[in-house]
This record gives structure tokens, sequence and C-alpha cells, in this order.
């Protein structure tokens, strides 16, 4: 099956906003349970690619902890007050 | 006493080399023969950490006889006709297996990699080519520069860890088995390490190295530098491994011309980080890390303490390290290889899988945050010619490793996300904002591991650092002092 351009963007923005909506469901879970459910987990790493590796149950609970301690680091980050003007160290140099 | 010839630094190598006291192929024979004698790899490296090293350190991955005895008969022919290329012409070095060698297999520490043998050289390797040097050994590390992870021991005592991720080359400089070493940092992996074995080590400032050809664990953090028996052996190393290369995007072009004279320190400004020199649990050591600020105040230098800004560094690093190494890992997820990883990583596996998944908004903020910390800890340092804290409050710890699960000793300096202003922080700040930093043993503790402090500079100035660094050693011989042989169990 061949898609044109408008339907792939469509399914992309869509794969996109599903890995977006899973981020922020976990970040939910997490702050009331302190973990991320498996199914969370599977949404996150199905939008990733292969599973690898994280399709045997005891690398998958190693993951499903591995996300919610990113979380919990990222929120200590999303915490942080900066100023409006404070731009990213990005570093991109041309010759 | 008349130092052994192993133990020499580079200055003293290149005396004898160039007043043909000895040859290159003599010293290089001498140092591979040590090497195959007191450390040939008790298992297959590389490897996880384990117990039966049968009294050996375990610091090279591979020894290059041959390639090394080539390069040493073109150095000793080169000095034979009236050519020296440098001062590390003919003089013998270790590099830590995370660069590319031309035809010398590189494993970046993974059973994975076991038999990678890469076609081309990393940049640094082609200048220190350039500079006559001769590349003997690839040096072991903890898989994929994992801290403290290595399989190498510690020379001053088997039992202790020389932690990481660089370990296996400043164990092999401290223990007289190669010229100098080449190292690599991201957050502590040369310092650290050579903390543990009381070696000199230097991580430059970001960007004044190439990492071109170099395993890449964070393209935003990582650092190449060198490892010798002393302070100014780093410098002229360093002197002929800086440089502009447009392969690598974070290179800049700012000259580094060695000076190999302190000069006078007097009036020279020196802030101390107090916070982290209260962080050691014992009197002994508090007392050797202030005897060494002595030194430093006998030659006039003004001592004073001050305050670093406090920030959420364990976090920035996890954040920045992950999200950076997961991307550039995805394709050992991807076709199932990183299930080879070494069981002590499998965490560190899952960080990165996670990091891969972070919106890049959360990177961004982190990125965001690390500017901010930027401007502020270039403001504290620029106030003084150099600031100092201890690299690691005591010395080495246990090398823990149980039976069925190795694990080597507990990383009790992880970066910490305790804002209180007693959390050790010069090291992971100076690391984030690029500062240089220069690793200088300044005594024992109680059961004969080395003490050191990290002296740091304001970015590009490294030479200040230096400056510090061989002005101390100068005035002490604890970087004179060596590992009794056979290494204490």
């Amino acid at each position: 099956m061949t898609i044109d351009r408008r339907q792939f963007t469509k399914l992309a923005g869509a794969g996109a906003a599903t890995a977006v909506l899973a981020w922020q469901q976990a970040c939910v879970q997490v702050a009331e349970t302190g973990e991320v459910s498996a199914e969370t987990v599977r949404i996150l790493l199905d939008a990733q690619g292969p599973r690898g590796i994280y399709g045997e149950a005891e690398e998958f609970e190693r993951l499903r902890r591995a996300v919610a301690n990113s979380i919990q680091i990222s929120e200590q980050l999303r915490s942080f007050e900066l100023d409006d003007d404070e731009h990213p160290l990005t570093i991109f140099r041309r010759g | 006493m008349q130092e052994a010839l192993h133990f020499l630094t580079v200055r003293e190598l290149a005396d004898r080399l160039v007043t043909g006291e000895i040859t290159s192929v003599d010293l290089t024979r001498m140092y591979l023969d040590r090497a195959e004698q007191l450390d040939p790899p008790p298992f297959d490296l590389p490897s996880e950490p384990r117990n039966d090293h049968d009294g050996k350190l375990s610091t090279m991955v591979t020894i290059a006889r041959d390639h090394a005895l080539e390069s040493a008969e073109r150095a000793d022919a080169e000095l034979r006709a009236g050519r020296r290329r440098s001062i590390l012409h003919g003089v013998p070095y270790g590099v830590k297996d995370l660069l590319d060698t031309d035809g010398i297999r590189t494993t970046w520490g993974s059973g994975i990699f076991r038999d990678r043998v890469p076609l081309r050289n990393a940049a640094v390797i082609d200048k220190l080519r350039e500079s006559g040097a001769v590349l003997m050994a690839k040096m072991s590390l903890g898989e994929f520069a994992g801290g403290n992870t290595s399989s190498a021991l510690n020379p001053w005592k088997l039992d202790r860890t020389s932690f990481g991720s660089s370990s296996g080359t400043v164990a092999a400089t401290v223990a007289g088995l190669i010229g100098f070493g080449i190292g690599t940092e991201t957050g502590g992996s040369i310092v650290f390490p050579s903390s543990a074995v009381g070696a000199s080590g230097l991580r430059p400032t970001f960007s004044r190295v190439s990492r071109h050809g170099c395993m890449a664990l964070s393209w935003s953090l990582d650092k190449i530098g060198p490892v010798g028996r002393s302070a100014e052996d780093c410098g002229y190393i360093l002197e002929q491994i800086v440089g502009y290369d447009a392969r690598d995007n974070s290179s800049t072009d700012r000259p580094f011309s060695f000076r190999a004279e302190p000069g006078s320190m007097r009036g020279k400004r020196l802030g101390v980080h107090r916070a982290e020199f209260e962080l050691t649990q014992s009197d002994h050591n508090r007392q050797v890390f202030q005897e060494a600020l002595d030194v430093w105040r006998g030659m006039g230098v003004v001592v004073e303490d001050i305050e670093l800004p406090l920030y959420p560094t364990g976090a920035l690093f996890t954040t920045i390290v992950t999200v950076e190494s997961g991307t550039n890992f995805k394709r050992l997820f991807d076709d199932g290889r990183a299930a080879g990883m070494f069981s002590f990583n499998e965490d560190r596996a899952a960080g990165w899988m996670a990091g891969r998944m972070m919106p890049a908004a959360d990177y961004l903020t982190a990125q965001r945050i690390r500017s901010r910390l930027t401007r502020e800890a270039d403001e504290v340092v620029s106030r003084y010619d150099a600031v100092i804290a201890p690299t690691w409050p005591n010395g080495a710890a246990l090398r823990e490793v149980s039976e069925g699960w190795p694990i080597p000793a507990r990383n009790e300096w992880e970066p910490s996300d305790d804002l209180d202003a007693r959390t050790p922080r010069l090291n992971y700040i100076a690391n984030l904002v690029g500062h240089p930093g220069l690793n200088v043993p300044c005594g024992f503790d109680l059961d004969g591991l080395p003490l050191c402090l990290q002296i740091v500079a304001s970015p590009f100035d490294d030479q200040s650092a230096l400056d510090f660094g061989m002005s101390f050693q100068q005035e002490t011989d604890w970087h004179l002092q060596r590992p009794p042989y056979p290494w204490r169990p």
C-alpha cells in the first residue's frame, strides 16, 4: 500500500502524539504511584522502533524502573526556575 | 636513589632518548617485556570485573608488540637522521581502548566489540604518531566508558578500586608499564581514576582535543586528555594532541603552547571549595589536604574559601548523558546486540533506552539550566587563577565483587541531586561547563592509598591548572611515590 504525503503526515503526527501522550501519562503515573504501568512503557517502547532486548520480561522490568527514574529526574529539571530569555546550550559550529 | 627507567617522566625519558643514552627500541622493548611479565591479562579482556586476577592488574586489553617495535625503529631512524618530531618522540604510550587504532582491535571495553578492528586512526592517535610517540597498548576500561566498572585493579592495593573509566590507563602509568597514557572523561573518568591510583591526569578544556575516532558517550560532554607521572608530563602531551579538527563539531582553534616552568606563584589566587574538604570521614585525610594547601600558601599564593553555585548537577548529568548515549547507541538496541552487554551495565542500558524516550523539551531544559550554570561557574572561577577541592575525599574504596553478580565498589560519588552546600560539586560543575581539571597526588591515607586534589581553571587556561600542579610538584614528592611490587593484596 502506498500513501500520499498528506496521509503520511497525519500518521506520523499521530505516532508522535501517541508518544508524547504516553510520556505525559507516565508522568502522572509516577506522581501518583512512583511507577509507570507496563502498558504505558510498551507504548513508549514501540514508538522507538523494534523492542529488541526489551521483548524479554526481565529486561522490560528493568526498563520500566528506568523510565520511572528518568521521569523523577525530569521533574527536578522542570521545576528549576529559569528566565524566559535563557537559551539552551547547544553547539553548532561551522568551519 | 636513582629512579628506575620505567618510572621516569616523559621529559626524563626524552632526555635519554635525545642524548642516545637509550634507544626507542630498547625503551619500548623494556616496557613491553615488563607488561608481558608483570601484567599479562589473566583472563580474556574485555571482561566483567572478576576475582581471579592472579595478582595481575589487567591494565591492557591488547598489547601491540609488533606495531610498537616497528614504530620505535622508525623513531630511532629519524633520531639518527637528526629529525626529532617532539618531546614525545620515541616514548611508548598506552591509550584507552575507546579510541580507534588502524589495524589494532578497539573494543570500547565491551565483549560485543571483542573482535572489532578499525581501519582508521582516531585524530589523537594520528597526532601522537606525527609527534613520534610509540603506540604500545590499548588500555582496559569500564564497558562503553562506564564509570566504576573496569576490570583493572589498583597497584597500591589489589583489593581497592581503580575507579574508572580510564582505569587501565592510569593504573599502568603509575605501575610503570607505559611511558604515558591517554584517557577520556565525560563526568570524571580521567581525574577520578587518577585520584584512586595517584596519577597526574588532565581533563583539558572541552573542545581543545578532537574526539574524532573516539567512541561517543556524550557529544556535549566528552573530553580526551593525558595521564602522566607528573603535571609537567600532562602539559607536554596536551601540547601534542590539541588542535582544530573539522571532523569534530565542537572542536575549536585555540592554540596551546605549553610552558614547562610555572614561574613565581606569589600573588596568584587559589579558590578553595572548603565544603568538599569537610567530606572526608578522616581527620588524617583532612590534615593531608590542609597541608597541601599550605604548600601553595608558602609560595605566596593567596588562598581563599569560595562557594560554588547550587545546581541539580546529578539530574543534569543523567538527562544529558542518557539522551545522548541512548541516541548514539540506538542500533545496539534495535538489533539486539545490547543483550551482550556485561551484567553490571544492564541498568545503564535501560537508562539509555529511557533517555531515548524522553521528550526533546526535557533535554533542552537541561541544556538551558546548563547554560546558566556555565555563566555562573565561569564568573566564580574567573576571579581566581585556579579553584581546588579534593578529587575524592578518601582513599580508593574496596573493590567489591560478589560471587555470581560482579559489582565493583559502589560509586558513592555519583553526582548527587542534593542541593545542600556540602554536596561535592566542583568536578561535576567543571565537567558540565567544560573547565580544565588536573589531578595531583598530595599524600596518602592511613591504608597507604593516594589522596589527590583537583585543580580547576577557567576555560582555555589549562596552563594555569598545570602551573599550580607543577609548582606543587616542585615542592613535594608525592607524585614520585611508586607502588611497591609485588602489589599488595
